[in-house]
């Protein structure tokens, strides 16, 4: 520039080197005034209805979890319960057959008893302890059967200890999954921890820091004790948490939005009739002719929302009314029949050609859903084919519901800020018939058109 | 770390990570600019605040993140020229001829002094010349360009560039300097 073409100035030059790179440090708080001027990305709002899913989603999910939970606790509770009312049951009757100077004496032996047996367990049976301060929720199942201090008694107290190993080994089957025990929970009884029922005896109980002062109590069994790793109703299900490392989340600097538009289109629509003979009548009807003079003209409106799924990829739902009135002549002919009569005679049928006018003026009420894949996008217009099927109930001319299924291709072009014209050729092909499923001929109510709308985009 | 053109997308993209360390790498370029076109540091710094929000909201508009230098610069100059354009009723002519620096620490060569002496210089010139001389003799823009942008004719830009130059040295000389090689 300047610098070239002119001759060299010295003046120049110095205030030229001096100040092309000349440098001066701002105001560090200028930063804070300019920042909340700047343009930021737009964050996203999650709408209260995403909020409200999600929350709806999560409630469910919580719901179902602890229903599942409870259910299995249920199906868990009853046979412990069964199995402490069984063992609690059985000593009871037998202790009522006791009489009342068996029971003195049993409670003298009884505490004598239950004293000599805590300090050995306590002392001795170190095992027995160890396992319960660990657990410390061992289900101790207490045994009321009297036990018999004195050798008259021997004989009764051998029948019912006999009675009671029989309650416990039936039990104990129970509990440890023998004997084709079926019970799940079976499992969780470790192997390891199944005692012998006399080590036991006259445990403890450290919960309540008492001694289980069952008046008649002369034993107690530790039946079994449960893991409570293995008992919790979720532990079996979440065992091995996998934790993955995905690595870090790539920066998101712009998120395409998705659209949702507002849609609105009216369709003028020529009627195309597909007439076949109703199924086993082809045989009988030789010729069908339409005669096409007559109205079969109809208007198709829709209004709906578009939903944007991808970049090319629309989803449009709405509501469709069409308008549609059919009036047409058809000719049937038949072909000649040869009839062989009961005296072996044949008889020749003549064809028939029968004249006819179908004529119906029908109104459609329905909705549609359709997919919109756009695939050429052009700076002012965009080409996209749509697909999609149709329910329409007739309101007039005889209920029912008709099925279409729509292909249309459509180009579109923006004509304001939010608001897209488009214009779609649609062919719509009816999935059943509209005439009476008994009659002769079936006629399907076919339709081409030219539908004309505008979306306009919502969000 | 980005380089300079990862930085130029990134802040297209609005990152705002992005234009912070956009901004630290320009602030002292484009303040140097602002200081230049301006009479007080109070002028240059409404110039450098307006001209870095132009910055960073037409910087998607930048196709070529190589020239990203070139362009915060020359966005910084229109700013300043739209300021003058802005401010030009209200500017008052000052009397150069009364502005004294005091020529008692200076030698006579004008390559001794310092920027900042000189940015003084500059400063005190009358807004026109300012940026005529400005324009012409440190940013490289001729007197057709000139007169574009200032919206005078491309004489009247040559004029005030001669002018501006004779007033600087008329100062100069007050100040003792005659010469103005280098050493």
């Amino acid at each position: 520039m300047n610098a070239i073409d002119n001759e060299k100035d010295p003046f120049e030059d110095i205030f030229r080197d001096t100040f092309s790179d000349f440098e001066s440090e701002p105001d560090a708080l200028l930063w804070e005034k300019i920042e909340p001027q700047l343009p930021v990305t737009p964050t996203r709002k999650l709408p209260y209805w995403q909020f409200a899913s999600v929350a709806i989603v999560l409630l469910l999910a919580g719901l179902s979890l602890y229903v599942v939970s409870s259910m299995k606790n249920q199906h868990d509770i009853p046979s412990i319960e069964k199995a402490e009312k069984e063992n609690h049951t059985v000593p009871q009757s037998a202790q009522e057959k006791t009489t009342p100077n068996e029971s003195k004496a049993v409670e003298d032996l009884s505490t004598s008893k239950n004293n000599e047996v805590l300090e050995e367990s306590n002392s001795a049976d170190n095992s027995t302890h160890e396992i319960r301060t660990e657990s410390n929720k061992a289900i101790i199942l207490t045994e009321k059967s009297t036990l018999k201090p004195s050798k008259e008694r021997t004989n009764s107290t051998t029948e019912r200890q006999q009675q009671h190993q029989t309650v416990l080994s039936k039990n104990s089957q129970k509990f440890f999954g023998g004997g084709g025990n079926k019970t799940p929970r079976g499992d969780v009884f470790s192997p390891n921890e199944r005692v012998n029922n006399e080590t036991f005896s006259g445990v403890r109980n450290e919960n309540t820091g008492q001694t289980q002062e069952n008046n008649n109590v002369s034993s107690q069994h530790f039946v079994s004790a449960l893991q409570p790793k293995l008992f919790h109703p979720y532990l079996n299900h979440f065992k091995s948490p996998k934790i993955r490392y995905r690595g870090p989340k790539p920066t998101a600097y712009y998120k395409e939005p998705k659209p949702v538009e507002f849609y609105a289109s009216a369709m003028p629509l020529i009627n195309y009739y597909t007439i076949t003979p109703n199924g086993n009548d082809a045989n009988y009807v030789h010729k069908i002719v339409v005669n096409d003079d007559a109205d079969r003209l109809g208007v198709y409106a829709q209004a709906g929302l578009v939903f944007t799924l991808s970049d090319r990829l629309k989803l449009r739902t709405g509501l469709t009314f069409t308008k549609t009135n059919h009036s047409f002549n058809y000719q049937v002919r038949t072909d000649s029949l040869v009839v062989q009569s009961s005296d072996n005679g044949n008889a020749d049928a003549s064809f028939v050609e029968v004249s006819k006018v179908y004529a119906q003026s029908a109104n459609y009420l329905g909705t549609k859903v359709e997919l919109q894949y756009t695939f050429l996008k052009g700076e002012s217009l965009s080409h996209y084919i749509n697909v999609g099927v149709e329910g329409a109930y007739r309101l007039s001319g005889g209920q029912a519901l008709n099925g279409f299924a729509n292909i249309a291709y459509g180009i579109t072009r923006q004509i304001g800020d939010n608001a897209f014209l488009f214009i779609e050729p649609t062919y719509s092909y009816s999935l059943n018939q509209q005439s009476d499923s008994n009659s002769l001929l079936l006629i399907k109510p076919n339709k081409i058109g030219f539908n004309i709308g505008i979306n306009f985009k919502l969000k | 770390m980005l380089n300079e053109q990862e930085l130029v997308k990134a802040c297209q993209k609005n990152d705002r990570k992005a234009q912070t360390a956009f901004y630290n790498l320009y602030k002292s370029k484009l303040m140097g600019v602002c200081r230049r076109y301006t009479r007080t540091p109070d002028e240059a710094e409404d110039i450098y605040q307006e001209a870095f929000v132009k910055i960073f909201n037409n910087i998607h508009t930048l196709e070529n993140p190589k020239a990203v230098a070139a362009w915060v610069r020359k966005t910084v100059i229109h700013t300043a020229i739209n300021y003058y354009h802005a401010n030009l009723k209200f500017q008052q002519n000052t009397d150069y001829e009364n502005i004294v620096l005091s020529n008692d620490d200076y030698p006579n060569l004008l390559a001794n002094l310092s920027s900042e002496d000189l940015l003084k210089l500059i400063n005190q010139l009358p807004d026109g010349y300012r940026m005529v001389f400005n324009l012409y003799i440190i940013d490289g823009y001729n007197h057709a360009e000139i007169g574009e942008l200032l919206g005078v004719s491309e004489n009247t830009s040559k004029s005030q560039l001669s002018r501006a130059k004779e007033l600087l040295r008329k100062q100069l000389k007050q100040m003792g300097i005659v010469s103005y090689e280098r050493n």
